[in-house]
């Protein structure tokens, strides 16, 4: 008896017993489909995550300082204020992969405008953070240079602070009053609103305002270098092509090393690279997690079908008793009964 | 043993010698066959007689191949089975046996062309369609080829079993009790299609049974009793089922 002939057996046996090929079918179709929807879901989840950390701009390299060490007492990472404006503009200039550079610092503040009031993250920074940040102004412009060099008191809200602030008002022109704690304001004038970005699992990027970084030095806060120099929270470095990232992060850490004169670094570089694998490890143990969950349910969905075939030899060993009376052999039988949950299962796939 | 004369070309259908099988229930060991030597030759109408018991099932098992014997020798057709694989036998029973059952043992659900067709099946034969056909006409159920066994009555299904048994032409055909299931007069019409097998295609048929009203059919008695054959008789003039039929019709 050849395959075909036994394929044929099997196929009469289902449709002899509709609902039991039915049910076994919906075991094998709920497992199988589980595993699927489940992956699928992980892999979305995976994707979503990386569209996130891409949306922060594409081959970044951030720059912050290190931690202090103060008399034996240690502070924080990033607590040092060793980076300042001239080690931003030394990158730029001598690190040949880097395509753009945007410095920032930030602190923050009380905003009262248009007879609201808001407390937000002030953030002076250059003219290139829109391009470097990949996040442009809805309404109105960014700063510019000349802005930048004429220390303008101009502001460009997040869309947050504008909503906060102005409501369905249109803010670009209007006055903000800006004051850091502790310290007299002063009044701006807005130049352009943000678009809505939303969180990146770094903060709400929406809920800040940006001024020019020579302006937030000058007349917010004037925080300085231990060597006199503009100092800045985080230097943001786009690199021009994501095969250089690793040279790239080879030279800045050289210039600034050169320009500290220190032995041990007193600054970091983080890569969106890290980010990324971080947040690929995390979607990736989910994704086991939830194939985890899918599989168990196929192996159950595959014992309920071992179950029904239990039964169906059981039942069938007078019909085996019969076939074997009349000439088959042990290859016969067993492809007879194998063919069966075969096609189930083809079926049910 | 048989008084029929045996042509020495031509082997006997069974050559049975000095067969003994012993069955171990836990501790106790049954004897059901204690030394049986048995020659039928081709054509011959064997009925295996005996009180339950006997060792009739036992014999009835090995000669169907259905079972190995403990000791002795068993040869079917000429060809020696003792010793022989599971698979070899399931060959050996495709092509020289034919079985009839007491409870018929048809598949379900499977028209009698099909059922007929299986052991051509497991033979992997050709021209199978046809050959299963005309074993249904020649039992007269040509018209009945697409029923299903719930659908036929006793005789008929039981009918359809025996050309399921002839339709690989067997060397023997096995009756277990054929008509058991059956009333008098279906009873009647099996041995009828049995002793015109035997007559007109000179088909072996080897028949047990414990009713003496159907063992009257058979050219040849053989009683068996506690694992030993008791008696071997030849019937002078064995019952003709036909006549029987229509004596009672008419």
């Amino acid at each position: 008896m050849n395959v075909l002939e036994s394929v044929r057996i099997a196929v009469r046996a289902l449709a002899a017993n509709k609902l039991r090929a039915l049910l076994t079918m919906l075991g094998m179709i709920i497992g199988v489909s589980a595993v699927i929807s489940l992956m699928s879901v992980g892999r979305g989840a995976q994707a979503a995550v990386t569209e996130r950390i891409q949306g922060l701009g594409t081959n970044l390299l951030f720059v912050r300082p290190g931690s202090t060490q103060q008399a034996g007492i240690r502070g924080g990472q990033g607590s040092a204020q060793s980076l300042s404006l001239e080690d931003a503009q030394a990158i730029a200039e001598q690190v040949p992969e880097v395509s753009g550079v945007a410095p920032e610092i930030s602190g923050f503040a009380q905003l009262v405008a248009n007879g609201q009031n808001w407390s937000s993250r002030v953030t002076g920074t250059t003219e290139d953070y829109p391009e470097v940040r990949n996040f442009n102004v809805a309404s109105g412009d960014f700063f510019t240079r000349q802005n930048i060099d004429g220390r303008s008191r101009v502001v460009v809200l997040g869309s947050t602070v504008a909503e906060n602030l102005f409501g369905d008002l249109d803010p670009v022109g209007e006055s903000v009053r800006v004051s850091l704690s502790g310290r007299p304001g002063s009044t701006f004038r807005v130049v352009g609103v943000m678009e809505t970005k939303g969180g990146t699992g770094f903060g709400n990027q929406d809920d800040q305002v940006f001024v020019p970084l020579s302006t937030y030095h000058t007349r917010l806060a004037p925080a300085r270098t231990v060597r006199g120099s503009y100092q800045v929270s985080t230097i943001n470095v786009q690199v021009s092509d994501a095969a250089v990232m690793q040279d790239a992060v080879q030279s800045i850490g050289g210039v600034l090393r050169q320009r500290h004169r220190v032995n041990q670094d007193d600054f970091t570089i983080q890569s969106q690279e890290d980010f990324l694998q971080t947040a690929a490890q995390v979607t990736g143990i989910m994704t086991v997690l939830l194939g985890a969950i899918a599989g168990i349910s196929l192996v159950v969905g595959g014992i309920g079908i071992m179950n029904i075939m239990l039964v169906s030899v059981t039942e069938r060993t007078r019909e085996i008793g019969i076939r074997k009376a009349v000439g088959a052999k042990r290859r016969d039988i067993l492809l007879n009964f194998w063919s069966r949950p075969r096609w189930s299962a083809c079926w049910a796939d | 043993m048989s008084e029929l004369q045996s042509d020495a070309r031509v082997p006997p259908v069974i050559r049975i010698r000095h067969v003994t099988k012993v069955y171990t229930l836990g501790d106790i060991e049954v004897h059901a066959l204690r030394g049986v030597s048995l020659e039928v030759q081709r054509g011959e109408f064997v009925a295996i007689m005996g009180p339950s018991g006997s060792g009739k099932s036992t014999l009835m098992n090995t000669i169907g191949c259905l079972d190995q014997p403990s000791g002795g020798s068993y040869e079917l057709d000429g060809v020696e089975i003792s010793g022989l694989e599971d698979d070899e036998l399931a060959a050996i029973r495709n092509r020289k046996l034919g079985f009839v059952f007491q409870t018929f043992n048809l598949l379900p659900r499977i028209p009698a062309i099909e059922q007929v067709e299986l052991p051509l099946l497991y033979a992997g034969a050709a021209n199978r369609r046809e050959r299963a056909l005309a074993a249904l006409t020649s039992v007269g159920l040509a018209d009945r080829k697409g029923h299903r066994p719930t659908e036929l009555s006793g005789g008929q299904q039981q009918r359809v079993a025996i050309a399921r048994a002839l339709v690989t032409e067997p060397a023997l055909i096995l009756a277990d009790e054929p008509t058991g299931a059956l009333d008098t007069r279906t009873s009647e019409e099996i041995m009828a299609l049995l002793q015109n097998l035997n007559l007109t295609k000179s088909m072996t048929v080897v028949l047990v049974t414990h009713e003496p009203d159907i063992a009257e059919h058979a050219k040849r008695v053989i009683q068996l009793r506690d694992g030993l054959i008791s008696s071997d008789l030849l019937v002078e003039q064995p019952r003709q089922a036909r006549d029987v039929l229509s004596g009672a019709a008419s």
